[in-house]
């Protein structure tokens, strides 16, 4: 039996080529990035080490403020409105009394399945200046609030991470609604006869047993606010100058666009490690929260 | 475990390594077989592979006609055409990465600055070609062939290209606006009559950095003759005066609404079709927009001088050039097989391809003379352009070579296109930039 | 007022937000595809919010026909199917290997492979970018199709590992007395056995893949080999001002996902939240 599944050739056909690919395309690079990371690099003639130049060149880049900030910024959006909102919706939708949950859980998932390029196109014509839908919705409504919602140094990343709020809302509600379903119905049920109101027993029974699924959802609302690139290019490409700049958008225009390679693997090295300092934070305030 | 672990990543990253390595030899090998044919004597042809833009009629024409003319001055040359696709010469990167060079390509100067660094274009400094290249010139276009550090790396075809400010002369009379507008603040009124009559003043494709920091040029070379170019200097560590004006200028025509709300997020067929369909007034591009402006407006639109802060100014200055001359044309690669012919056979296709867009395309932007005759039906505006500006045209804009300054700037003239940005943090990112690469 | 009919009431006021989020998560599209049936005039001035009056499908024919849609479409079927059909297949027999198979690193590789899966796309980018230049990828299928491959591995090995480690052992010794060959037994025994985890990662795969943005935007350049996404980024000419040509166009490319999502809407949304329980 063990020589049977011990095989020899069948272990190297059913592992290499998987682990091949792996490693040519996916561990290769990240050794080379961390490497490049030291090197004044242009990609194209030979590098030249430059020990930590790079990093201390990198820590007084203006643009690096800027997207830490905008990364910022878009993560509290995105955690605020999917998570706040999104454990509300979630509650709610929980209640066996709701009607229509079906057809709520699909409209909210809809966009989730749509490419971005297209999402953000259709937010540009929402948030046209003149002909858009939200100025004129405000105007319909006669509030007067409209904004060049794209164009502003301050507003326009939030107005951004709004969209992508949007687009993968039903993506978070799905995972809460799931972790309510998961919380038993009895632990509920107790809590509410013990005199405790609907929403105190949401808070002090159903909310602390979701843990694992807060977890995982800020987490990803973290550190896809801090990583994003794709809607600030679509829709701003980054500007009103570069006041819409993260530090993806810097990775790409200081390596592909300025061809200052080495520098844009030291951003690339800053981004992961804060993204891991994000999860490993997250996870110890859930813990921590456990142990109390 | 914690060996074994280390022991097998250890080996697979070799293994992957050893992958890459025999994978670029793999290419080197294929390519070594693509040029050996051109090595090869049995048709007593010298084949040289060109990489050239060749993608629409504008690029297509002038180069088809300069191979033709070459059959007939080289007749045992034979071309084989690699077109160029616009892909910011990525491809072109590839091949220099790769050892694949073609004989002659072309190329701009940003690239040409990668290539002279890794070694991958030839200096064309010594050969004779050059010297009859220099002696052909038309007036105030050298810095198109000599670089900034006295090297000639490429051949160039066309001229210096320059920006204008273009405008629909039916709303100017339709508004009441009297031509021509010499002074920052007559263009700071004429916006806002304009606005007033439900107009966009001006339109500008402000997605594209370029084109805000071209009209930031445009005013700075109303102060300061060589633009941009004055910032590439040892010691210049804050934004001068001319530069300092010319923010307060621009911020001045912002606040009297000449850009539309929406103007960094405006693409440049937004932005045309804006002026083309009557909605904007003004529009800010290259000279090269003559020719559509003429097709879609006709008569109805002209160009107009950069406006200064006095009419004195004005007059003085209507001259400068809104535009720097920066090495560009055709290369040739130091590994090409035939290095001698490729450097004749660059020098030719340029000046063969600046002959046709004289005499077939009417356009006077080109840096070799020909002595052949200028296309009949030149646009009225381009004829003004050869006629009333080139002939006076002394003082063009210096080139920036310095991508770091560039991009500040780019990054700050589009800052000031929307309302929220003043003029003072646009000065104190530039200092920041200049203090930091001029030190 | 009894008690009962105020709970209603209360239970129907608590419900508006629901609705509310409802019109905040629909009405956008519902604004596109009636936009998409509409000229510039109806749009801006006459009609901005509700149904088109007059339905212009005539936006659909121009998309359809001056856009470079078809092409778009076949480029991303085609990077979507093949690299999903390879993770599927790889990821299978590597999970395969390590949890069922006998020999000495197997858990030092599971880690291994784990690793990937904390790696963002931002600190492969670059070296991969020169990756696919130089081994003369850039402009082609590959550049794309075996950078996505790569990148499904580490997620789909895990969910296929836990899989497979719950099957019995029996099975095994079942297949090794009747004398099959260990190939036999992947083939005929586990694959089956393994098909609701594969339609999953299927699912999975196979959106991530047509929708992914970022390296396609890096790597791909030729008009001819833009896939979807990277097609729709820019809307040149006359598309840019022309607002129901540009509806018609994203409508058309956004049907066939909110097809298939309004067919399997549980598998999608499964397979799609499926990254929960393995990272969580």
């Amino acid at each position: 039996m063990n020589k049977y599944l011990g095989n020899k050739s069948a272990l190297a056909l059913f592992l290499l080529p998987a682990l091949l690919l792996y490693s040519v395309i996916l561990i290769y690079p990240v050794l080379q990035t961390v490497v490049r990371s030291f090197y004044d690099w242009d990609g194209l003639s030979t590098a030249a080490f430059s020990g930590f130049a790079n990093y201390r060149e990198l820590f007084n880049d203006p643009l690096l403020s800027t997207s830490l900030k905008n990364g910022l910024i878009f993560a509290l959006v995105l955690a605020a409105f999917q998570i706040g909102l999104g454990t509300v919706l979630a509650l709610v939708c929980a209640n066996p009394r709701t009607r229509g949950r079906k057809l709520l859980k699909t409209a909210y998932f809809i966009p989730v399945v749509l490419s971005v390029t297209v999402v953000c196109q259709l937010w540009i014509a929402m948030y046209d200046p003149t002909n858009g839908l939200v100025n004129k919705l405000f105007e319909l409504l006669n509030i007067p609030y409209r904004q060049n919602w794209l164009s502003s140094p301050t507003q326009s990343i939030i107005a951004i991470a709004f969209v992508n709020a949007w687009q993968f809302m039903g993506y978070q509600f799905s995972l809460l609604y799931a972790g309510v379903k998961a919380v038993p119905e009895d632990y509920f049920e107790a809590a509410t006869i013990d005199g405790c109101g609907k929403w105190r027993a949401h808070w002090h029974v159903t909310l602390p047993l979701m843990r694992e699924t807060y977890k995982f959802c800020f987490t990803i609302a973290i550190t896809s606010g801090i990583g994003a690139f794709v809607q600030m290019l679509i829709m701003t490409n980054g500007g009103p100058g570069t006041t819409n700049y993260t530090m993806t958008f810097m990775i790409y225009r200081y390596a592909f666009m300025e061809s200052n390679y080495g520098y844009a693997c030291a951003v690339s090295v800053l981004l992961v490690l804060i993204s891991l300092i994000a999860t490993v934070v997250i996870n110890k305030v859930f813990d921590r929260g456990q142990n109390a | 475990m914690k060996i074994e672990h280390k022991r097998l990543s250890t080996l697979m990253i070799t293994l992957s390594m050893m992958l890459v390595l025999s994978a670029c030899g793999g290419g080197n090998t294929a390519s070594d077989k693509n040029q050996d044919p051109a090595a090869a004597p049995d048709t007593g042809k010298i084949k040289l592979k060109v990489y050239a833009q060749h993608f629409d009629e504008d690029t297509k024409g002038p180069f088809d006609y300069a191979v033709e003319e070459l059959k007939k001055e080289m007749p045992d040359v034979e071309i084989e055409l690699d077109s160029a696709v616009q892909d910011g010469n990525q491809k072109l990167k590839t091949y220099a990465a790769t050892g694949n060079m073609p004989d002659v390509y072309f190329t701009d100067w940003p690239t040409l600055q990668t290539f002279a660094k890794s070694k991958n274009v030839e200096l064309l400094d010594d050969y004779e070609s050059t010297a009859q290249y220099k002696d052909s010139l038309n007036p105030g276009v050298e810095s198109r062939l000599i670089a900034p550090d006295g090297h000639v790396y490429a051949y160039p075809d066309t001229g210096i290209e320059f920006q204008l400010i273009y405008y629909n002369k039916s709303i100017f009379d339709k508004v009441g606006i009297a031509m021509p507008i010499k002074t920052i603040d007559g263009l700071a009124e004429a916006a806002k009559k304009l606005k007033a009559a439900g107009y966009i003043p001006m339109s500008i494709f402000g997605k594209e950095k370029w084109i805000s920091a071209a009209f930031y040029n445009g005013l700075v070379t109303r102060e300061q003759a060589a633009g941009f170019g004055a910032l590439e200097a040892q010691g210049v560590t804050e934004l001068p005066q001319a530069f300092v004006t010319a923010a307060e200028q621009m911020k001045k025509l912002q606040e009297a609404g000449l850009f539309d709300a929406n103007a960094t997020n405006t693409n440049y067929d937004q932005a045309s079709s804006q002026f083309y369909q009557g909605k904007a007034a003004m529009f800010v591009n290259g000279q090269w927009e003559i020719y559509s402006s003429e097709e879609k407006l006709g008569g109805q639109v002209d160009w107009m001088y950069w406006p200064a802060k006095d009419e004195a100014t004005y007059e003085q200055t209507k001259y400068n050039i809104d535009g720097a001359g920066s090495p560009q044309g055709y290369a040739v690669s130091p590994g090409s097989k035939n290095k001698e012919i490729a450097v004749k056979v660059a020098a030719f296709l340029a000046a063969k391809s600046a002959e046709y867009k004289y005499t077939k395309l009417g356009s006077p932007i080109i840096s070799p003379k020909t002595d052949k005759p200028i296309a009949a039906d030149v646009p009225v505006m381009m004829q003004r352009i050869a006629t009333e500006l080139l002939p006076n045209a002394k003082e063009y804009a210096k080139l920036l070579s310095n991508t770091q300054i560039q991009n500040a700037i780019n990054d700050n003239t589009q800052n000031l296109l929307v309302d929220g940005f003043a003029t003072e943090n646009f000065i104190t990112n530039l200092n920041r930039t200049l203090g930091k690469e001029n030190q | 007022m009894s008690p009962k009919t105020f709970r209603s009431i209360g239970q129907f006021l608590l419900q508006i937000p629901l609705w509310l989020y409802f019109a905040v998560s629909i009405y956008p599209l519902f604004w596109m595809i009636s936009y998409s049936l509409k000229n510039n005039d109806e749009i801006f001035v006459t009609n901005p919010f509700g149904l088109p009056t007059h339905f212009r499908f005539e936006n659909y024919v121009n998309a359809w026909t001056q856009f470079n849609i078809p092409r778009y479409f076949w480029n991303s079927f085609v990077v979507s199917i093949i690299s999903t059909l390879f993770i599927l297949l790889l990821a299978l027999m590597f999970a395969f290997a390590v949890a069922r198979m006998q020999w000495r690193f197997r858990s030092a590789v599971r880690t291994y492979m784990l690793v990937g899966m904390f790696m963002p796309l931002q600190v492969i980018m670059i070296p991969l970018a020169l990756l696919v230049r130089d081994f003369h990828l850039t402009n082609t299928y590959g550049a794309l199709i075996i950078p996505y491959i790569a990148i499904g591995l580490p997620f789909s090995t895990m969910v296929f590992y836990g899989f497979l480690v719950s099957i019995p052992r029996e099975i095994e010794e079942a297949a090794c007395i009747d004398g099959a060959s260990i190939y036999r037994l992947f083939l005929g025994v586990i694959l089956p056995l393994a098909l609701p985890a594969i339609a999953t990662i299927a699912i999975f795969q196979f959106l991530n893949n047509w929708n992914e943005f970022t390296l396609a935007y890096i790597l791909i350049s030729d008009e001819n080999m833009k896939t979807l996404p990277l097609g729709l980024l820019f809307f040149q000419g006359s598309y840019s001002t022309d607002w129901g040509a540009m509806g018609a166009v994203m409508t058309i490319a956004s049907l066939p996902m909110v097809l298939v999502y309004l067919l399997l809407s549980d598998q999608v949304e499964r397979a799609m939240t499926v990254g929960s329980a393995v990272k969580g």
